[in-house]
C-alpha cells in the first residue's frame, strides 16, 4: 500500500518533468531557442525525492494514527418458532412467537491511545438503540489495565468470555440468564495476567444494564471478580460476586430490608484433537447465588434474597473447517420460588436439552439453527413434565 | 419447492468445503519461495494433487488460519497467545506448530558500504532513529536510509522483538512489501540499510552481526546451525490441530530428505 502510494506520488511529481522532456524533443532543431533546464538535474531530482520522502513520512504517520481506531460489529437476523406461542391481538411480543426479528445489531469502536483506550459499543434494533459498552481504559505497567464505565460483568464463562456472536448454542444457559441477564454493568475494574492466570475484578453497581436504565437502585456496591487459567487444551475459571441490595419499594417494620446479592461459579473447557475432521470439546459450568439480576425492587421482589442454582454441560464437534454441532444439557433450580410463574404448582427445577448446527460462511458469516426442549424436573402433582415450550431458531450472522 | 429449498441449503453448506479441494498454504513472505519450490516438487511427484501457495506475511497467514481460508499458515515467527486462543475459539482445537526450516535474518547494506559489522545495540540505535549517520558506526559521513517491513510480516515482528526489544521503529523507516523489495531498494540506495531472510541477499552486502561472544558472524549455514549468529529463527507451518489429510502429506514431503534438500537449495537451513 505504502509502495503504491510512493509510486503514485513519484509519478505525480515527475509527470511535469517527463512532459517537458517529451515536448522538448520536437523543438530541438530550433537551435536558436534557449536551452531548457535539464530535467535530469540531480539537484532537482534530489529535491523532489526529499519532498516525496517528507510527504510519505507525513502520510505514514496519519495512517498509523488511523490504524489505532478499530471498528467491529455483527448483525444477527433470526427467525424463531415457539411451541407456547399464542396468537391474537394481545398475543406475545417477538420473539415469543413465530417471527423474523433482529437479535443483535452491534457496532463497536475501540480507539487506542498511548496510555488510554476508548471503547464504545452500540446495539441498534428496531425497538431501541442502546448503549452496551462505554468505558475508558488506563493502561498500567506489565500488561495490567483499569476499565471504568459500562462493561461486561467479570463473571461466568458464558458472559465474561463469550461474545453473543460466538455462543455454542444461540442463547446462553438458563442460570446465566437468571443471574447475569443483560451481561453488562457499570463500575470500575482492573485486569491483568499472572503467568497462565488471567484476572479481572472490580466494584460495580450490581444491578445490571437492564434494570433502571442501567442505574443502580441503591447506594450499595457489589464486588465482582473472575480468574481464568489457560493450559491450552484445558481452560478453567472461578467467579465470585459479593454484594447487597436494598428494597426501597417495600416498608417492613418502618424500614427497608437489605438482601444478599451473591454468586459463585466454576467452569471448565476441554479441547480434544481426537478426530481427523475437527476438534471435539466439552464445556461445563455451575453457578449458585442469591437475588436474580434486575430484581432489586418492585414486582420482581419475590426473587430478593432467594437462592437459585444451575449449570450446563456442552459436547461439541467441528466437522471440517466450516461446520460445527453442539448439544447442551441445562438445568436451573429456583430453590424457593415457583419457576413457572404460576402459584402453588411447586415447579422449582427446569431442565432443557438443546442442540445447534453452525455453518460458517467465509471469514465473517455464520448460518445457525438451534432447537430447545425444556422439561420440568421437579413438578407439582397437577403439572405435566413437559411445559410444551420448545423453541426453534434459525439465524444468519454477519460479523466484521 | 421443498426439494429446491433443500438443494439450496445443501449447496450453501457444502460450497466452502468444495472450494477447499487444493491444499492452501498462506503466510510468510520470507517462506514464499521455499514453499513454492516445495509445492512444485510435491505436485510433480504426486500427479493430481494441488498445492496453492501465497504470501502476504506471517500475520496474514495466521489470520487466514483463524478465519478458515487456508489449511496451512507459513510463519517466520511463533504464533501469539491471542492468535492461539482465536483458533481454539473458532475450531475447538489448538494450532499445531511444525518447524520446517531455519533462517538467518541478514542485515543488508549497499555493496559500496564500508561498514562490515554491527552490534545488536548499534542496530537498535539505527532502527530507532537515535543513530542517523553511518559515521557513528564506523562508516562514511552519510545519512542512514532505513528500510523495514510491514507490520503483518513475521520478519518485522522478529526484528522488533529481538533487535528493538519490542520497541517501535523510527518513523523514518520506510516499510516495503516483501524481503525482495527491501533487497532491491538497498541495492539501489548507497546509504541504505535493510533486513530480511539470508536467502534473499543477492546484489547487496550482508553486514556481520556481533554475537554473545563478542565476535562478528555472517548468517552462514555453519553460524546459524551452531547458534553463534545471533539473528537466526525457525520457520514454521501452522495447522488447525494435528496435520491431517492432504495437508499432512504435503508437510511430510517438506520434512522429508527431498524437502529438506530443497531448503538448502533455496538458501535456508534444514531442521532434519
Amino acid at each position: 500500500m505504502y509502495a503504491r502510494t510512493v509510486a503514485f506520488l513519484a509519478a505525480m511529481a515527475l509527470a511535469p518533468a517527463v512532459a517537458v522532456a517529451q515536448e522538448a524533443q520536437p523543438s530541438a532543431p530550433a537551435a536558436a531557442a534557449p536551452a531548457a533546464v535539464p530535467t535530469t538535474d540531480p539537484a532537482v531530482l534530489e529535491g523532489k525525492v526529499d519532498s516525496l520522502t517528507e510527504q510519505y513520512t507525513e502520510t505514514k504517520l496519519d495512517v498509523a494514527g488511523l490504524k489505532k481506531i478499530k471498528f467491529s460489529g455483527y448483525i444477527q437476523a433470526r427467525w424463531a418458532w415457539l411451541e407456547l406461542a399464542t396468537y391474537g391481538i394481545t398475543g406475545s411480543l417477538p420473539p415469543d412467537k413465530d417471527n423474523f426479528y433482529i437479535r443483535r445489531a452491534r457496532f463497536k469502536t475501540v480507539a487506542d491511545g498511548d496510555w488510554t483506550q476508548f471503547t464504545l459499543q452500540i446495539d441498534a434494533v428496531p425497538s431501541a438503540v442502546g448503549l452496551k459498552e462505554a468505558y475508558a481504559t488506563v493502561k498500567l505497567p506489565a500488561g495490567w489495565a483499569i476499565d471504568a464505565g459500562l462493561q461486561l460483568m467479570p463473571f461466568g464463562y458464558e458472559v465474561a468470555t463469550r461474545s453473543s456472536s460466538d455462543l455454542d448454542l444461540l442463547e446462553r444457559s438458563l442460570v446465566s440468564v437468571y443471574f447475569l441477564d443483560g451481561e453488562y454493568d457499570t463500575g470500575v475494574s482492573a485486569r491483568g495476567k499472572l503467568g497462565p492466570v488471567s484476572l479481572r475484578g472490580g466494584i460495580f453497581n450490581g444491578n445490571g444494564i437492564k434494570a433502571a436504565a442501567g442505574r443502580d437502585n441503591d447506594q450499595l456496591k457489589d464486588f465482582i471478580a473472575r480468574a481464568t487459567v489457560d493450559f491450552g487444551f484445558l481452560t478453567a475459571g472461578a467467579s465470585g460476586w459479593y454484594g447487597k441490595t436494598i428494597n426501597y419499594s417495600a416498608v417492613v417494620n418502618g424500614g427497608h430490608v437489605t438482601y444478599d446479592r451473591v454468586r459463585a461459579a466454576i467452569d471448565a473447557q476441554l479441547y480434544l484433537d481426537l478426530l481427523p475432521f475437527g476438534g471435539t470439546y466439552l464445556k461445563a459450568e455451575y453457578m449458585w447465588g442469591k437475588t436474580g439480576i434486575g430484581s432489586a425492587n418492585g414486582a420482581a421482589g419475590v426473587a430478593l434474597g432467594r437462592a437459585a442454582s444451575g449449570g450446563y454441560g456442552i459436547l461439541g464437534q467441528n466437522v471440517g473447517p466450516w461446520n460445527q454441532v453442539a448439544i447442551r444439557y441445562d438445568t436451573f433450580i429456583n430453590h424457593s420460588v415457583d419457576i413457572s410463574g404460576a402459584t402453588n404448582t411447586k415447579i422449582k427445577q427446569l431442565n432443557e436439552i438443546s442442540g445447534a448446527i453452525h455453518t460458517f460462511i467465509g471469514s465473517g458469516g455464520k448460518f445457525s439453527v438451534a432447537y430447545y426442549h425444556p422439561t420440568y424436573g421437579d413438578k407439582g402433582a397437577a403439572a405435566a413434565s413437559d411445559p410444551k415450550a420448545d423453541r426453534f431458531e434459525a439465524q444468519l450472522q454477519a460479523k466484521f | 419447492m421443498k426439494r429446491t429449498a433443500l438443494a439450496a441449503l445443501t449447496a450453501l453448506i457444502l460450497a466452502p468445503a468444495v472450494s477447499q479441494a487444493a491444499v492452501t498454504v498462506k503466510g510468510s513472505d520470507t517462506m514464499v519461495i521455499l514453499a513454492q519450490r516445495w509445492a512444485e516438487n510435491y505436485m510433480k511427484k504426486n500427479a493430481g494433487k494441488k498445492v496453492q501457495v501465497t504470501g502476504g506475511g506471517s500475520g496474514t497467514g495466521i489470520a487466514a488460519l483463524i478465519n478458515g481460508t487456508t489449511d496451512v499458515a507459513n510463519s517466520s515467527r511463533s504464533i501469539k497467545d491471542d492468535e492461539k486462543a482465536k483458533v481454539r475459539d473458532r475450531f475447538n482445537v489448538l494450532p499445531a506448530e511444525t518447524a520446517v526450516a531455519r533462517d538467518g535474518l541478514a542485515v543488508y547494506a549497499h555493496e559500496s558500504n564500508g561498514v562490515t559489522q554491527l552490534t545488536l545495540a548499534q542496530l537498535k540505535s539505527i532502527y530507532q532513529g537515535d543513530v542517523t549517520n553511518w559515521k557513528a558506526v564506523g562508516g562514511a559521513d552519510a545519512p542512514i536510509v532505513l528500510y523495514s517491513r510491514e507490520n503483518s510480516s513475521g520478519t518485522y515482528v522478529f526484528f522488533k522483538d529481538n533487535v528493538l526489544g519490542g520497541e517501535d521503529f523510527a518513523a523514518s523507516a520506510q516499510t516495503l512489501p516483501g524481503t525482495a523489495a527491501v533487497v532491491n531498494a538497498v541495492s539501489k540506495e548507497k546509504n541504505a540499510i535493510g533486513y530480511g531472510g539470508a536467502a534473499y541477499a543477492k546484489g547487496v552486502k550482508e553486514i556481520k552481526v556481533v554475537g554473545q561472544d563478542g565476535q562478528a558472524y555472517a548468517p552462514s549455514a555453519e553460524n546459524v546451525k551452531s547458534g553463534k549468529y545471533p539473528l537466526s529463527r525457525p520457520l514454521f507451518m501452522y495447522t488447525r490441530g494435528k496435520p491431517s489429510g492432504e495437508a499432512k502429506d504435503f508437510m511430510d514431503f517438506c520434512l522429508s530428505g527431498e524437502g529438506q534438500a530443497i531448503v538448502t537449495q533455496v538458501g535456508y537451513f534444514p531442521v532434519k
